[in-house]
């Protein structure tokens, strides 16, 4: 292959050029299949021609990026072990811990820490509050597409095929309906969630942004509706919001 | 600017690794002119390198430091095999560390190396020295062990071909040494780690067979020395692996 080949874009827009690029869309294909797939697949998914992901899986496999079996080619143990030692959770949980728990204290409500994966948020801290209808624990999975913490996340997410994957279950009014709230949310920087994906429940949120306004997780605050009023919490959790990103900034 | 040497994708990925791997167990922030220094790459290819996979995400920067993005925590997440194992697993490995209330692992075998892919703290007052996503060596480990008695000759000679790193006084060294021990491990259905990987540590496994009797992880309790009597808790952990290597088997088929 020569080097201009390489090196021009051509074709689509989308179809990644740079080696790194396409090393990068070749692991995205390989999570997008969810379980084991194939070269075909893979070349289908990024616009790459099956001769280029081949070279690119072999390469990938041969550093354990990438695994082949008999049932096809999947992620590696080489990200399984990088993955463990990113330091993102780890770092939000250590400039948001004090944060939450006063903003817990000074509510007396449940508040948490969340993270996005896949189609889910999943909870990297929590303090209980009043609420006893959840377990307010690490490692609980809630939907990003209803929940406060998920749209909070959403509205502010520079991806866009995160946002697309997420909302792909909604169609034409639902659909319309889910951007406007979203960009109803990017400038009142909280989200609302009425009870609609816990009855009864109703939960405020705003995102966590790195210094150079990567989101990165999202703060929520949980209590029954009726008893928590939304209009007194949602200045409250949009400070805890930017005083988590300052203290990120700072560590 | 991209080089030809930058298009040819196994050196891409060559230093994209090195910067990877530069990153050390512990979870720091590297400047740039480190990150060089230990992976031994020039300065500007680094930066070059650093800037491309920060704006992936896979690299995250704070200020001047740089740290391992969210995007590989992502996909660490979405691997196959770690997280099916963890699934069924977790619910075993919390009985075993009920009964035995040492501190439970799960790894995989990974040619010479071990990888932890699940731990259940026992007691706070012990802390073994192990973590999720950690790599230890095979031969020094009960968990290696255990899975490298059941593992086909192959593969048994591969892992130990790069020789047998000392980890203490205790690890075993000698390739002879190992096979013979392997035989013991088959016969009794389980491994035992006598200070081999650190000092104080000790260690019962047992391997979790799949289809055709390969072994497709190992479970352990782990404990300290004085505290842990590897009679009294070896059948609890074949006990456990075997309702692992039944229920994976189950779910698999």
């Amino acid at each position: 292959m020569s080097l201009a080949e390489w090196n021009t874009p051509h074709g689509s827009a989308d179809r990644p050029v740079s080696v790194l690029d396409r090393i990068i869309a070749v692991l995205d294909a390989v999570k997008e299949a969810d379980g084991a797939t194939t070269i075909t697949d893979i070349a289908a998914r990024t616009e790459l021609p099956k001769s280029t992901v081949s070279r690119l899986v072999a390469d990938l496999t041969g550093q354990r990026y990438l695994e082949r079996t008999d049932e096809g080619i999947s992620l590696g143990l080489r990200l399984f072990e990088l993955g463990t030692r990113a330091s993102v959770p780890r770092r939000l949980v250590n400039a948001a811990a004090p944060v939450i728990r006063s903003l817990c204290d000074a509510t007396g409500e449940r508040v948490g820490l969340w993270v996005q994966q896949g189609t889910d948020m999943v909870s990297i801290a929590a303090v209980a509050g009043r609420l006893p209808m959840l377990p307010a624990r690490a490692g609980l999975r809630t939907p990003a597409l209803t929940t406060a913490s998920g749209k909070a996340y959403l509205a502010f997410c520079a991806d866009t095929s995160v946002v697309n994957r997420i909302s792909a279950l909604l169609v034409a009014d639902d659909a319309d309906h889910f951007r406007e709230e979203l960009a109803r949310v990017r400038s009142a920087v909280v989200a609302t969630d009425v009870g609609a994906s816990y009855p009864g429940i109703l939960a405020v949120a705003t995102p966590v942004l790195s210094s150079d306004r990567v989101v990165l997780g999202a703060i929520s605050i949980a209590g029954p509706s009726g008893a928590m009023d939304p209009e007194r919490v949602a200045p409250l959790v949009r400070a805890a919001g930017a005083s988590v990103t300052r203290r990120l900034a700072a560590a | 600017m991209r080089t030809a040497n930058w298009t040819d994708s196994v050196s891409v990925l060559d230093r994209v690794t090195a910067v990877f791997d530069a990153f050390g167990e512990q979870d720091e922030g590297l400047g740039v002119s480190e990150l060089a220094r230990r992976a031994n790459l020039p300065k500007s290819t680094v930066s070059r390198i650093a800037t491309d996979l920060v704006a992936q995400r896979f690299l995250d920067r704070d200020g001047d430091l740089l740290y391992l993005g969210v995007r590989l925590f992502e996909l660490g997440q979405t691997v196959e095999l770690p997280r099916r194992l963890r699934q069924r697993a977790l619910p075993v490995m919390k009985e075993l560390r009920d009964v035995t209330h040492q501190t439970v692992h799960l790894a995989v075998l990974d040619e010479s190396d071990v990888v932890v892919v699940a731990v259940m703290r026992g007691e706070p007052a012990f802390r073994p020295p192990v973590r999720i996503g950690g790599r230890l060596p095979a031969h020094a480990t009960a968990l290696g062990k255990a899975m490298l008695a059941y593992s086909p000759h192959d593969a048994v000679v591969r892992a130990t071909s790069c020789g047998l790193q000392r980890r203490t006084a205790h690890t075993i060294t000698e390739p002879p040494t190992l096979l013979r021990q392997l035989v013991d491990i088959r016969a009794l259905g389980f491994a035992v780690e006598r200070e081999e990987c650190a000092l104080e540590l000790t260690c019962i496994a047992s391997p979790i067979l799949g289809h055709g009797g390969l072994p497709t992880a190992a479970i352990s309790v782990a404990g300290t020395v004085g505290g842990l009597v590897p009679d009294r808790v070896a059948p609890a952990v074949r006990a456990a692996a075997a309702t692992l290597s039944r229920r994976l088997m189950a779910s698999d088929s």
